[in-house]
């Protein structure tokens, strides 16, 4: 309460400083919150001024009659997180007009003013993403977390301390569902870990006819599919490259799961042995699977670079789980030359968002790796201005209106992962993007040693615990899927 | 006098001893283990960042472990280690003393006892990378301590002992058997041998580029009995440009010597981020520093931060060495070591990354494909191509170092030595290559006179005679 009427009265009592001129330069500030448009509940967009340590700093702000001004602490301005959701859900379609003023001996200048558009519509409330250091093929510490988009708490759902420090990945939710979750424990444990309204499952997912467990998920809207890639993915060091390591396939196909008949099924089409099929993804309306596909090569890693995946769609009847025996091609990779990776679909089915790189499928590692939008009315397929970076842009996901991006790029250092934002537009155009806040995010991100993984939005709260998954995982039963002919 | 100073100041006695007591560990932490206490430090990790103090303190029986974190880091200054190490059992004695003077009766005279908890408290320190049990141990130590404090407040000094126990004698030779033994653990461990401790000097050297430091501490014998000492002479003769003299010296035998391909212990990946980091091979170097920090009980430690802050800096990538130095900023004792990088840190804030253009993508292999890589690739790096030249001798693979030999050497200009020994002996098969290389007279004459040797059946003294030739590798 002190802390609350203490923010209120700081903020209240903040300066009205007298600006006798312009500065010369455009300060920089981190995160680079320069004209974005962010949600009305997003949590305070602190941010600091970058260099010109020892002076003082004000942020004066304008929205329509309102004005507001603020005092940096040293270099961070830091927002009361109240008056902050009341000025956004005040100001909510309006333009914040930001001017920084700095303390020059003794008069104050100012700096060109930078706008930050407050949308009306909102982002889903949460955020799940695996913290994990940027490794390679060990790991030590990793967790599964949830953060509340609306202010800066997290949660760890599971930390892999918790259990027996297995590596644990592909988290992925039923449309957004905080109730409907699966992912995978390796080594310790192994299994795929199917949670459905309160109910836990532990999967054994090898079987005879697949050449691996499970691998990359995505969900049937339904919740009794979930279509899985299979993989028999390995890793190499670069010896001299931006690119530090190249993950590749040997072999990989795609298959769906039946949720409650614990049954596996694929067709010709998606388990040639001519072809590598992977990042399965189901369209809204249940429908069609799209995937990725190239042409098998060998030997491998060999012919690593050779490797280029095209974009492919195939029907998909959820009423008998049979899938369609013609490809359509989307994106194809022989004719424009790079590679597809991870397909998402707007939930309205409009916008199919994916990673473009060089070659290969592992883009995460691929400082070439881009976002591109296709537009499944038109059939154009563009760069996304908005979101990419020189950096890598990869994983990413829709929030349930369909008017946000999360995604992971490493644009902050080249090597760590960080969750970044855009709003996209109804006719697909990405506005420029955002660092997810932090209380104060130069130094938070700058000592964190853990990249963001797979972004997932979440519509609430998740129920699961780590103290239940890692005791399920110990005690849980284990049900054999079966491959259905 | 001890007897005066025994039996009628029994306190001030115990206190003497007890110091005695440090002096004599510190003595033997600092004398003989001051390079692996500063190891100690290495693998160790502590920051004040909010996500490590998180994940450190995770629940209550994590404490110790943050404790000894914090004290491991002043090992870095071999002094305060040392120090930390004697004052730890030390301690422990100290408070089984306050919990005989708390609860037992004429409790002066039994202050021997306390002294029979140092052995095992050292005992508990032989092993313990992290200080977690010795921290533990501390810590009831000094709760027991703590209680017997509170529980004099209502009774104390309530527990009888016999008389018998009450001896001058005692109270000095518990104490000096106490310490003796306590001493000579330490001394005599397998755990913290003397082994860990020369590895450890090895890699002090190697990473403040004492080459010739290494050529000087580590014999013959030294190479072919420690594996580690061997891979770090033979880097130490690639720094130094005596390789193709001297490999066969110091037991090479195959191209696994020179790096720890498939090992995975303590000292192996600090050792290959040091022999990729001389190669000018930064990522590999990171790879090997990341999986370093993995092995270490934190996740993370000292030695792969810095050693990243440092590659970084090397690779111009100012953002990365900034975030490794901004980490370390947050510990207790680098101070100088941030200092001494800030004007380097500061030349690189404006520069582009110095990584390697991406057009021509190679991958890791094994030793003697990647060595041809990089030679291909880079041709005039003498580095690459010693190693590729003497990996295929010590592969005894004839075929591939004459390949690789003859696209680098002309025939006018001298080999050094092990190689002309190589090509004395592959003439011998095949005497056309002595048209298209030179080979000295003298390495001529001493081959004639190993081979005869050999043929009159001495070939011990021809292998003794010539006991850093090729030729007596190969036979």
């Amino acid at each position: 309460m002190i802390c609350i009427c203490l923010l209120c009265f700081i903020w209240a009592c903040s300066p009205d400083v007298e600006v006798s001129g312009r500065m010369d330069s455009v300060p920089e500030i981190y995160p680079d919150y320069k004209d974005v448009t962010v949600p009305f509940n997003i949590a305070p967009m602190n941010f600091e001024v970058i260099g010109d340590s020892g002076r003082d700093w004000i942020l004066n702000i304008e929205a329509g009659d309102s004005r507001y001004s603020l005092r940096a602490h040293g270099r961070l301005f830091r927002f009361g997180r109240r008056m902050w959701a009341r000025m956004l859900e005040e100001h909510a379609g309006e333009t914040l007009t930001c001017t920084l003023c700095m303390k020059d001996r003794s008069e104050w200048l100012s700096a060109e003013p930078f706008s930050i558009h407050i949308s009306e519509e909102e982002t889903d409330p949460f955020i799940v993403y695996r913290k994990i250091p940027p490794g390679y093929s060990l790991w030590k510490e990793m967790s599964i977390c949830q953060r509340s988009l609306s202010d800066f708490a997290e949660r760890e759902i599971y930390r892999n301390a918790q259990g027996k420090g297995n590596c644990v990945n592909c988290h992925s939710f039923r449309d957004r569902d905080p109730d409907q979750i699966l992912f995978h424990m390796r080594s310790e444990f192994a299994g795929t870990y199917v949670f459905r309204d309160g109910n836990m499952e532990k999967l054994n997912t090898k079987t005879d006819s697949t050449i691996s467990s499970l691998v990359y998920p995505y969900w049937h809207h339904s919740g009794k599919y979930v279509a899985f890639s299979v993989n028999q993915t390995n890793q190499v060091l670069h010896m001299k490259d931006p690119d530090r390591i190249e993950v590749f396939d040997e072999a990989s196909d795609v298959v769906v799961y039946d949720v409650d008949a614990h049954e596996i099924v694929t067709s010709d089409l998606l388990s040639s042995s001519d072809a590598f099929e992977t990042f399965p993804t189901f369209s809204p309306d249940g429908r069609s699977l799209y995937f990725c596909t190239a042409e098998a090569v060998e030997p491998m890693p060999e012919r690593f670079k050779d490797v280029r995946y095209s974009l492919c769609r195939v029907d998909f009847d959820p009423v008998s789980c049979s899938l369609g025996s013609v490809a359509d091609t989307l994106y194809n990779a022989r004719i424009s030359g790079r590679s597809a990776s991870f397909p998402r679909l707007s939930p309205d089915g409009r916008f199919l968002v994916f990673t473009l790189s060089d070659y290969g499928n592992f883009s995460i590692w691929h400082k070439d790796a881009d976002l591109y939008i296709y537009d499944t009315e038109s059939g154009d397929c563009r760069f996304m201005d908005g979101v990419n970076s020189e950096d890598v842009e990869s994983y990413h996901s829709w929030s349930s209106n369909g008017r946000w991006l999360i995604f992971s790029s490493r644009r902050d250092d080249g090597l760590y992962t960080r969750p970044y934002m855009s709003y996209i537009d109804k006719d697909g155009n990405a506005h420029k993007s955002f660092l997810i806040p932090q209380k104060d995010p130069a130094a938070y991100y700058g000592s964190l040693m853990f990249s963001y993984n797979i972004p997932e939005f979440l519509i609430g709260e998740t129920a699961l615990d780590g103290r239940r998954i890692a005791d399920f995982a110990e005690s849980g039963a284990e049900i054999q899927v079966n491959f259905r002919n | 006098m001890m007897k005066r100073l025994i039996s009628e100041r029994p306190f001030s006695a115990y206190g003497l001893l007890l110091g005695v007591a440090t002096l004599a560990l510190w003595a033997v932490w600092f004398f003989m283990y001051p390079y692996f206490m500063r190891w100690m430090e290495g693998y160790s990790f502590f920051s004040t960042v909010p996500d490590y103090t998180g994940i450190m303190l995770d629940s209550f029986k994590d404490i110790p472990q943050y404790i000894g974190a914090f004290l491991l880091q002043f090992f870095r200054f071999p002094v305060l280690g040392a120090l930390i190490q004697a004052l730890v059992p030390v301690g422990i004695a100290a408070c089984a003393g306050v919990v005989i003077r708390k609860i037992f009766r004429e409790p002066d005279q039994l202050l021997w006892a306390a002294f029979l908890l140092l052995p095992p408290a050292v005992l508990l320190q032989l092993g313990d990378m992290n200080l977690s049990k010795t921290v533990t141990m501390l810590l009831i130590a000094a709760g027991c301590a703590l209680a017997a404090s509170l529980s004099a407040l209502c009774k104390r000094n309530f527990i009888p002992f016999p008389g018998v126990l009450h001896h001058y004698l005692l109270m000095l030779a518990i104490p000096v058997v106490s310490v003796g033994i306590s001493v000579f653990m330490l001394l005599d461990n397998d755990k913290l041998g003397r082994y860990h401790e020369e590895v450890a000097h090895l890699e002090y050297l190697g990473e403040n580029g004492d080459w010739d430091g290494i050529l000087r501490t580590v014999s013959r014998q030294d190479a072919l009995r420690n594996r580690f000492a061997r891979r770090y002479v033979l880097l130490a003769l690639s720094e130094t440009g005596r390789l193709p003299d001297y490999a066969f010296s110091y037991g090479l035998s195959d191209a696994d010597d020179f790096l720890f391909q498939h090992e995975d212990f303590l000292f192996c990946r600090s050792f290959n981020v040091l022999f990729y980091r001389s190669l000018g091979l930064a990522n590999p170097a990171v790879y090997h520093s990341y999986h370093y920090a993995l092995q270490s009980s934190y996740g993370v430690c000292f030695d792969a931060v810095r050693y990243m802050a440092d590659l970084y800096i090397g690779l111009k990538d100012y953002d990365l060495a900034r975030k490794y130095i901004d980490i370390l900023s947050h510990s207790s004792c680098h101070g100088r070591w941030i200092s001494r990088r800030l004007p380097a840190l500061d030349r690189i804030r404006n520069s582009e990354p110095a990584y390697a253009v991406s057009s021509d993508k190679f991958i890791f292999t094994s030793f003697i494909p990647d060595m041809t890589s990089l030679v291909q690739r880079y041709p005039e790096n003498r580095k690459y191509l010693d190693y590729l030249l003497c990996a295929t001798l010590a592969e005894k693979d004839a075929e591939s170092f004459l390949r690789a030999f003859s696209q680098h050497y002309k025939e006018e200009i001298s080999a050094p030595r092990l190689y002309q020994e190589a090509l004395v002996l592959i003439a011998s098969q095949n005497p056309d290559i002595l048209k298209r290389f030179k080979v000295d007279k003298e390495i001529w004459n001493c081959f004639i006179d190993f081979t005869d040797l050999m043929q009159k059946g001495r070939s011990a003294e021809a292998k003794r005679k010539y006991a850093e030739t090729y030729w007596a590798y190969v036979y």
